[in-house]
């Protein structure tokens, strides 16, 4: 990993198009802007752990549906239409 | 609603190919997908790859979770489904794009979680989708639809915290 030292105000580029500026340091915060295209994603890494983790959580890898889980899910549906 | 979701709305039938070019997050091995009926039925849905019959999601409509569920979609995610609509447009209220949350069932002890956070976008027109992350909302990886179904697991230690706003 690349360690860059800045003070606030100062900033990074990234390529030519991504320009990263810390603004501001209070105690164990940094407050950064960010200026890069609008096709770039911008994410916090926290948000992005958790969404890989549900999917690997949710992916089936048994492919047959069983009796008790069918049962489950349709009382799952019953229960969303009778809110309706 | 959209043709492609009327026809796999009947059991048994599927969808054309749906192309994830990124794949799901942390899921990327897996491109290709088709969408078909789930059979318990109803709204839900099963998304299978075609690169591993092995591998498949359930999906369910996010408004049917909650009524007033919202996602902007960014610039970079409307590129990734060369969606020509509005930019930054609010969906699901879109025409044009289908939203869906993954189920995520488990079983000891039994549980279906859905994730609000991290939708799949799927935009017919052009066969592609993308899995969007709601960075500006406080919805939930794993929102609960069915708790666990003994006693002691409603007590459980390890039980996740909820991030719903």
């Amino acid at each position: 990993m690349l360690v860059l030292g800045r003070k606030t105000n100062e900033s990074i580029l990234i390529g030519e198009n991504i320009e990263i500026t810390i603004l501001g340091v209070e105690g164990d915060r940094v407050k950064i802007g960010i200026k890069a295209p609008n096709s770039v994603r911008i994410l916090r890494q926290e948000l992005y752990e958790s969404v890989k983790e549900e999917n690997l959580r949710a992916t089936v890898k048994h492919q047959q549906p069983n009796e008790a889980l069918l049962t489950s899910l349709q009382g799952l549906l019953k229960t969303k239409d009778g809110n309706q | 609603m959209v043709e492609q979701e009327e026809a796999i709305t009947a059991l048994g039938e599927q969808s054309d190919p749906i192309e994830f070019p990124d794949g799901l997050i942390g899921l990327n091995e897996w491109r290709s997908f088709v969408m078909m009926s789930h059979p318990a039925g109803g709204s839900l849905r099963l998304l299978q790859s075609l690169e591993d019959a092995r591998v498949s999601l359930i999906l369910m409509p996010p408004l049917e979770i909650l009524p007033d569920y919202r996602l902007r979609l960014s610039d970079a995610d409307a590129q990734a489904l060369q969606y020509t609509g509005d930019a930054g447009a609010v969906l699901p209220d879109s025409q044009d794009v289908s939203v869906y949350c993954i189920l995520s069932i488990q079983d000891e002890p039994f549980s279906v979680t859905a994730n609000l956070l991290g939708p799949l976008v799927i935009n017919w027109d052009t066969g592609l989708g993308v899995q969007v992350i709601a960075s500006d909302s406080h919805y939930n990886p794993r929102h609960p639809l069915i708790a666990g179904n003994s006693p002691e697991s409603e007590a459980a230690p390890d039980a996740q915290p909820t991030r719903e706003a």
